[in-house]
């Protein structure tokens, strides 16, 4: 696998983890007042830096696949501002939400801003399944027609849903969910299964290479581990997120080298070689650097007690 | 060439709607920093207090700073595909660093929003506020890297571009060291803590008037922390200027002639002030002769460019000389402002209890960003047609699907919405909660 597009999928598969863990304290907001402010305690801190993951998600892959940008750029404008939108309303109702005194307008704006961040779920997992099936795009003149709309995207947004209560439920420890975390867990397998098989059989014979079945046994393990175990343990949160991690790294090596259903090899859309290794280095240096100040961010927001009660 | 229009109006927008968010987001955080570290230096519960309220300020401001800003990352790409291609194999460095100082600001900011009472050396958590400050001023230097990019584009070879369209020569590294982009970066840099120190300045100067005698006192120290920048950033702001503009002399000639209003190449060349372009010339103007080419060579004989020594096809629109007689007037005006106020507290005149003087405060701290983007806006009309400077042009580099009029008039319309909706949210958080109110530790 290339080198260049294994970290741009590492960056995209961690913006996508925190954003999925997002979506589900999105959905349970909508569920569950009672925990209200537990979920808060762990969105509050968090919603900037997954913002900022997507654009560095997005800046890397300019980086990375500057021939692509044109073909993109055009055929998924549209949708792609219109998640901007729905981008900004997230960011706007959060803010509000902290600092209004008024309990019904906290309320309103957490409604607001759960619906927006689903929505930009929603389109931006149309956006990302018809990048990879190809689906709607008519690569002529790159423009989107209305079989845009079709049962991959859907059946790929129940598969993200059900990671994404899933996910959160073991972060925030929602005793009503996690005792269907059975299902929540192994969901996604057959829901991916039947539009892998439908729309993108090609994938199923690099599901047959060594690394692929390896990650497979992996996830299974972890989803095992995830059912059998306690799940109000910390290192359930931790086997949580490295299963959403790298069910997406999996999906990941499956596309490989592919996008828009076979029709384009992304080796052969590869930025030059002199940006290529500069951005890598930066990618490198700048990853230990981010990892490190996520790190101490964890501890300090997460571990850290206050020094006076 | 009207779809052309809507991208350029969708851009132009949401630059300027992002450019008065972010001039925030870099000032107030050194206002607060400061804030906090007089708190604790003087062990002064008030600048803890004040530093607080203004971080609830800043957290909202970030919250549509960083929508806005991820806004512009992506219609960059939406409405200029062709023009993010190139700039993907040649100068995306600087765009990539930049990801990396807005990491640092938004992990930084989370600490220090939610950490005041975790650390025991209380200078530790100031220090996440210094962090948050350099990751700020980062992004916003980086960023205009690009941007000096597009008016002095560098790190390939133009001349085997523009002959075959095959992209060699490349070093992205250049962009990183161009030398015209060093002078646009410190002036962008000072001329955005002018901006937002002086948008503190004249929020405090409206507490000052509007609030009780116990209040007043914290308005006064932060007045005084926010009128300390401007007043730095109002000199540099001046003279920077003067640097910029005789740079685009040899970097972009033709923007110089417009801004100057110089329609031939000429010695003893006259600052001309005001003036109407039409019948292929300019009427009503004031000329100060020989001024321009002093200002520019240091002597009378030094020759101005002329916008005749180049196709009119590539003149940019001739009302950016207005824009930039408004933008130098009220320079001046903003330098001989600050020299007063200090004077008068120099000489033991306290000018913050001053009415007349507060309130010239709320009216510079409207002027000030009305300058920011009148600047902004001079530079980049100024560019045009070019999107890079002599290598592609706006038309060239646009998406021209129909599909984007639709959202270009919902998008003006939502951020006409959440702006003035964020401002009165914000009176309305803090109408009734005193700023005494805020706990510091």
């Amino acid at each position: 696998m290339n080198l260049l597009y294994f970290l741009n999928y590492i960056i995209f598969a961690a913006f996508l983890t925190m954003f999925i863990l997002e979506v589900g304290i999105a959905i349970l907001f909508t569920l569950f007042k009672e925990y209200n402010e537990k979920l808060r305690t762990i969105l509050m801190p968090l919603w900037g830096i997954t913002g900022t993951f997507a654009i560095f998600y997005i800046v890397n892959f300019e980086a990375t696949y500057p021939p692509l940008l044109p073909l993109i750029g055009t055929a998924y404008a549209l949708p792609l501002l219109i998640a901007l939108l729905f981008f900004i309303s997230r960011n706007a109702m959060l803010a509000y939400s902290e600092y209004t005194g008024d309990q019904r307008n906290k309320s309103l704006y957490t409604k607001i801003y759960s619906v927006s961040a689903l929505l930009i779920a929603l389109i931006v997992t149309f956006v990302l399944a018809s990048g990879t099936s190809g689906i709607g795009v008519n690569t002529v003149d790159w423009s989107l027609t209305l079989s845009f709309i079709n049962l991959f995207p859907i059946l790929v947004f129940f598969s993200i849903v059900s990671m994404a209560i899933l996910l959160s439920s073991v972060v925030i420890g929602i005793k009503e969910l996690l005792r269907f975390r059975a299902v929540f867990s192994l969901l996604p397998y057959p829901l991916m299964g039947i539009a892998i098989l439908i729309y993108l059989p090609y994938l199923l014979s690099s599901i047959l290479s060594m690394g692929n079945m390896l990650l497979l046994v992996l996830l299974l393990l972890l989803s095992t581990a995830l059912i059998l175990g306690d799940p109000t343990r910390s290192r359930a949160k931790g086997i949580a997120m490295a299963l959403v991690f790298l069910s997406i790294l999996f999906f990941g090596s499956l596309e490989y080298p592919y996008f828009f259903g076979g029709k384009i090899n992304v080796d052969n859309y590869l930025v030059n070689s002199t940006t290529g290794f500069y951005a890598l280095l930066i990618t490198l240096i700048g990853g230990i650097c981010l990892f490190a100040a996520l790190s101490f961010f964890a501890y300090v927001t997460y571990c850290q007690k206050p020094f006076k009660q | 060439m009207l779809i052309v229009g809507f991208d350029r109006f969708l851009m132009g927008f949401s630059l300027a709607v992002h450019i008065g968010i972010v001039m925030i987001g870099i000032a107030l955080p050194l206002i607060i920093v400061l804030s906090e570290f007089l708190g604790i230096k003087k062990n002064d519960e008030d600048y803890l207090a004040l530093a607080k309220r203004l971080t609830k300020i800043l957290v909202v401001f970030f919250a549509i700073g960083t929508a806005s800003g991820t806004v512009v990352a992506m219609e960059l790409l939406l409405l200029w595909p062709k023009f993010m291609a190139l700039i993907g194999q040649v100068s995306i460095l600087p765009l990539y660093l930049e990801v990396f100082a807005f990491f640092t600001e938004a992990i930084f900011l989370a600490i220090y929003v939610y950490s005041w009472d975790k650390f025991t050396n209380k200078y530790v958590h100031l220090l996440s506020g210094v962090l948050v400050c350099i990751g700020a001023a980062l992004s916003a230097v980086l960023i205009t890297m690009l941007n000096a990019f597009m008016n002095n584009p560098t790190g390939f070879d133009i001349s085997a571009y523009l002959k075959s369209g095959i992209i060699t020569g490349i070093n992205p590294v250049a962009v990183l060291t161009s030398p015209p982009a060093q002078i646009e970066i410190i002036h962008v840099l000072v001329t955005t803590y002018f901006a937002g120190a002086f948008v503190f300045a004249g929020y405090m100067a409206y507490m000052l008037i509007k609030s009780n005698q116990d209040e007043k006192r914290y308005y006064k120290k932060g007045i005084k922390i926010a009128f300390s920048i401007a007043f730095i950033a109002t000199l540099l702001s001046v003279y920077t200027g003067i640097l910029t503009i005789s740079s685009l002399e040899h970097t972009q000639p033709e923007k110089y002639a417009a801004i100057e209003a110089d329609l031939y190449p000429h010695s003893h060349a006259a600052e001309i002030i005001g003036g109407i372009f039409f019948s292929r010339a300019y009427h009503y103007f004031i000329s100060i002769p020989n001024l321009q080419s002093i200002l520019e060579f240091g002597n009378a004989s030094g020759i101005v460019p002329g916008l005749s020594q180049y196709p009119q096809s590539t003149w940019p629109p001739l009302f950016i000389h207005l824009m930039f007689d408004t933008l130098v007037g009220l320079g001046f005006l903003f330098a001989f402002f600050v020299i007063v106020i200090l004077l008068l507290y120099l000489l033991k005149k306290d000018p913050f209890q001053n009415r007349l003087i507060l309130k010239s405060f709320i009216l510079a701290a409207v002027l000030s960003v009305f300058m920011l983007e009148d600047g902004w806006a001079m530079a980049e009309i100024g560019r045009q047609p070019w999107i890079i400077y002599n290598v592609m042009l706006v038309s060239q580099a646009a998406n021209t699907s129909t599909s984007l009029i639709p959202i270009t008039v919902i998008f003006a319309a939502f951020y006409l919405t959440i702006l003035p909706l964020t401002v009165i949210f914000l009176r309305g958080i803090f109408r009734d909660k005193p700023i005494s109110s805020e706990v510091s530790y």
